[in-house]
This record gives structure tokens, sequence and C-alpha cells, in this order.
């Protein structure tokens, strides 16, 4: 299984207050080269597109300038910037360090500094391309790139949208923020502990593939996309400043489909995704290959009356099929067949695009197997359950974004403060590693500053 | 034969523009502003945004502000913005004129639709 904990950050900052003056300090001087580029490109202001304005929750607007390949509006600056700043503290400290030049507990750290090409490249060709800095790992490497091709068309008198996408991640190129690449919390501790079992669709093939899909929305009503994903050559993915953990073995089918409908000043959308994948675990042949089948279903509402009020609330299930022939015949996993079942639902409140608060529950569970995932660390599974459990609440404040905003569009900001509790952490509440350590020990409380440039 | 005719057309046509006329142009520029101004401005002075610029749309012909780069189907649908032109076409402006650019999905609401289009004909 992968790893989901999620990168260290260091010292960077004796305090978190002096990393958050510091930051409202830079928004404040920006030069007027630095530019949110959508916003450049449209004329319209960040809340537009996004719920809060700032972050991927999409509203309509923003669903359908992805859709239509980032490429709608007249101005053209692709050029912008993020830096995300954040402090951690979890309820326990983590001996030896949260990770590499961090301390036990209490970090404060520059997480992420990204540079984006995002915006159009032709009439009807768009991108969004990420590369990103790690502040905790201190590496640099290709993130999230979706490059798309759409038209609208009129089709036996229907409108229709057809496309392509080019990406490297399955799923960055979803509409809709409850599947995992840009679901609910829309960032993270890169500091704290998380729970290790996650599906593939959950980054189990994060930038180490290439994929193109072909999709359509049919009359505004029905979503279909299917396309494969192939896996890059390693020294390719070595030169992107991405792992080199598995080979993916062939292709990766990869489909999609989604009914939506606007009822009064309601969004809906029910919907269905899926993938299978067969890797090769750390490009070892010797013992065949581990084979995934992910199969997905979705639901969100978007109740958006004014702008002044935007409740959503997303919902999402994986169920992952896991044929495990590699690791088995490694004598990494006692059985063959196990499964993964990965269950998330949010629910998020704006007011005036400025404030916001969102509550959001997790649960993942599938095959115990103590030689899988054996005890341990902070890592470890006493009992061999990858079963994790818990929820995530999150307040923050969004000043800017809006077309009255102070520099728009030139720059936007996000305060935030989020805290999670697990009930449950890689199998069990009490003593789950076998080590002594309770679930409520990973608990995280953290502030960001979340700076779009 | 005739003349019932008539007058029941006259009374249905009457009643269609007393809907119109029943909008009111001041929560019609709410409206506006909650779901048009993303992408449309609304004064002399406004120029085109995402959308074209929409002083004076009443009475124009589809397609025709200058320096906006309208999609085929905008162009080709040969529409002049009339009262109820809009009444047709606010509802569902891609069931109205698919291919469009705007993905907007629509003023659903009659009521809102009214005072948003007396809104708009109050731009002049």
């Amino acid at each position: 299984m992968k790893s989901r904990h999620l990168p260290l950050l260091p010292r960077h900052f004796s305090s978190t207050g002096v990393a958050l003056v510091l930051l409202a300090a830079i928004s404040w001087t920006l030069p007027a080269q630095a530019l949110p580029s959508y916003a450049k490109q449209t004329g319209q202001a960040c809340a537009a597109c996004h719920e809060g304005s700032l972050g991927p929750q999409l509203t309509q607007e923003g669903r359908n300038f992805k859709l239509l390949g980032y490429a709608g509006g007249s101005g053209f600056f692709p050029l912008s910037g993020q830096t995300i700043v954040q402090f951690t503290n979890t309820n326990q400290g983590q001996e030896g360090g949260a990770a590499p030049h961090f301390g036990d507990n209490h970090n404060t750290a520059v997480n992420e500094t990204s540079l984006f090409y995002a915006g159009r490249i032709a009439p009807n060709v768009g991108a969004f391309i990420q590369g990103t800095y790690d502040g905790v790992a201190r590496s640099f490497a290709l993130d999230h790139t979706d490059i798309r091709f759409a038209r609208a068309a009129a089709l036996l008198g229907k409108d229709v949208v057809y496309g392509l996408s080019l990406n490297n991640n399955p799923m960055v190129q979803d509409l809709y923020n409850t599947t995992p690449v840009w679901r609910y919390p829309y960032t993270s501790s890169g500091l704290a502990p998380a729970p290790f079992a996650a599906t593939q669709l959950e980054g189990g093939l994060e930038h180490q593939v290439a994929g193109l899909t072909a999709y359509t929305m049919i009359d505004d009503l029905l979503y279909l996309e299917g396309g494969a994903y192939k896996g890059m050559g390693r020294q390719l993915r070595q030169n992107l400043g991405e792992d080199n953990e598995d080979k993916l073995s062939g292709l990766a089918p990869y489909w999609r489909l989604a009914l939506q409908k606007n009822i009064g000043k309601s969004f809906f959308h029910v919907g269905s995704f899926g993938m299978h994948d067969a890797l090769y675990p750390g490009y070892d042949r010797s013992f065949g290959r581990n084979r995934y089948t992910d199969y997905g279903f979705d639901g969100s509402w978007q109740y958006t009356p004014s702008k002044r009020h935007h409740l959503s609330l997303y919902v999402a299930d994986i169920y992952e099929r896991q044929n495990l022939e590699a690791a088995f015949g490694a004598g990494e996993a006692s059985t063959r067949k196990q499964f993964l079942n990965s269950f998330n639902a949010s629910s998020s409140y704006y007011y005036a695009g400025t404030y916001g608060a969102t509550f959001g529950v997790f649960s993942t569970n599938g095959t115990t197997d103590s030689v899988r995932n054996p005890a341990g660390d902070i890592d470890g599974s006493a009992s061999g359950s990858p079963n994790s459990n818990g929820y995530i609440l999150q307040a923050d404040w969004t000043p800017f974004g809006k077309k009255e905003s102070w520099l728009f569009p030139y720059a936007n900001v996000r305060f935030a403060a989020q805290y999670t509790h697990y009930l449950h952490f890689n199998g069990g509440a009490a003593d789950y590693n076998g080590d002594g350590r309770n679930a409520n020990k990973n608990d995280t409380f953290l502030l960001f500053a979340w700076l779009a440039y | 034969m005739r003349a019932p005719i008539l007058i029941a057309s006259l009374l249905i046509a009457s009643s269609s523009l007393a809907a119109h006329a029943a909008g009111d142009a001041q929560r019609g520029a709410e409206v506006f502003d909650n779901e048009c101004s993303d992408c449309h401005t609304a004064t002399a002075k406004g120029g085109n945004g995402k959308g074209p610029a929409l002083f004076g749309i009443v009475g124009r012909n589809a397609g025709s502000v200058a320096g906006y780069d309208y999609s085929d189907a905008n162009k080709a649908s040969h529409f002049v913005w009339t009262a109820e032109q809009l009444e047709a076409y606010l509802p569902n402006p891609k069931g109205a004129m698919p291919g469009t650019k705007m993905r907007y999905s629509g003023v659903k609401d009659a009521a809102e639709r009214a005072d948003v289009i007396a809104f708009l004909q109050s731009l002049k």
C-alpha cells in the first residue's frame, strides 16, 4: 500500500504569527506581473468560479470553464503562482521529528510553492500545468497537469460539448469536488501523520502516468468520459521529480459518467467512475503483478440562492478490489484477494464568498492482513487492519477574490484553521500500532495561509 | 369567426406584455447582479467581459456587439433580443441556442426572469 503520509515541513519561522504576518506583507507587495491567470483571462473574479472565492471548490461557472478547456474569455496571461504556509500541531509529537529538518511537533513551514501555466494555449485549447516546490521534502516536481481541447456544438438540436484531456493523474480532470484529487480537505498538513491505506484512485498513480481521455457533456445533463493511462518511463519520471515506486503494466482504462441537473437555485449530480490498473511493485517482475479495480460512486448538491449564500454537500465512495499476486508471491501479503473501501462526505457553507465553515467525515476499511500491515511505528497497525475514520472541521476567511476586492485580479489569500480528529487510525482506537499510541494522538490542529498570485 | 380569434390573440399578447410589464427593474438589477454580472456589464461604458456587454441589448440583433468573439451558434441564430425572445431564451440558454458559449443554466424563476428583462429594457 502506498503511504498516505504527507510531507513534513521545516521550521522556517519561529512562530505561526511571524509566518502569517510575513505572508500578509508579501500579499500587499506583490508585483503587478504576478497575476491569477484565469481571472485575468476571463475578467471574472475568483468568486465566480470558486465557492469561497479560493481553492478548488468549483461553482457551475467554474465547472463549465474547465469543461470548455480553460479557454474561455478574451484575456491572455497564463502564468500564476501559489504559496501555502502551514503551522501543524498534533495531539502528540512524532519522536525523531515530523520529517527531516523538522521538530517532533509545533512545526511551521512553507508547505508548497507552485508556478502554473494556467489558461488558454490556442482557441479551444487550454491548460492547467502546475510545478511545485515541496517545502517539506525540499524538492521540485511536476504537479497536477491537465491539457485540454474542447468545443461546444449543436448536435440533433441538443447542446453538446466534446473534448480531450491529456493529464498525469487520474481524476485531476474531473469536474466535481467529490473525487480524490479535488475533494475536501483542499489542503492538509504536510507534517501530520495520516493513515497508510488509500485506493489507487486516491493518489496511487499520481504524476507517474500519462493519460488521454475523451469526454462529452450532452444537453448539460449527461457527462461521459473514457480513456486510458500509461506509465511514464523511469528516466522521465526521475527527470520530472516523481517517485519511482512501481511500474504500471500496460494500459489502465479509466471511465467516468455523471448525470447533472440545475433545479431552481440548486445544482445536483450523481455519478460513477473507475479504473483498472496492474503494477509491478518496485519494478520487480519476479512474482507477477498486483491488480486493482476501483469502482466509485458520488453525488453532490450545491444551493446558491444568491451571491451571499453558498451551501454544498459532497459524497463519494470508492470500492477497490485487489488481486495481490505479486505481494502474495513475495510473502508480503497473506492472501491474494483483498479489498479496500474509502468513503468521504463533506458539507460547506460560505457567506458572501468570504467566511466559510466546512465539516467532513472520512472512513476507510479493508481486509485485515498482519503480514501486509504489520505493527510498528506511527505507520503501524497492531491488528493488521487498514481501517481508519474520523472527521475534519475547517473555518476560513478569504477577504479578497471578488471584483470589488483590492488587488483584483492580481492576488488572493485565504486564512484557515482546520482540526482533524481520528476515531480509529490504522485499525484501532487505543494502542493502534502496538507501540502504545492511541488514534487520537494523531489529531491535528492546522493553521494555514494560502496565497494565490 | 375571425373576430373571436383576433380578440383571443390580442388577449394572449396583452397578457404576455403585461407579464413583462409586471417585471420590476429594480429587483431585476439584483437578479442581474446575482446571476449575470460575473460575465456581463450593464453600463454604457462597460466593455465586454467573458460575455458581451449588455447595455442596450433589448432590440439588438444577436451577435452584434463589436469586439466580442461570438460562437457560431450565436451568429447563426438570427435572434433579435426582444423581451419575448429573452423570455424564451433565459430559462435555458443552451436549449434555446445549442452550441452557445454561454454555459449558464438559466433564470428558472418566472418572476425573476420578468424582473431581469425589465432591468435589461431599462439599459438605454
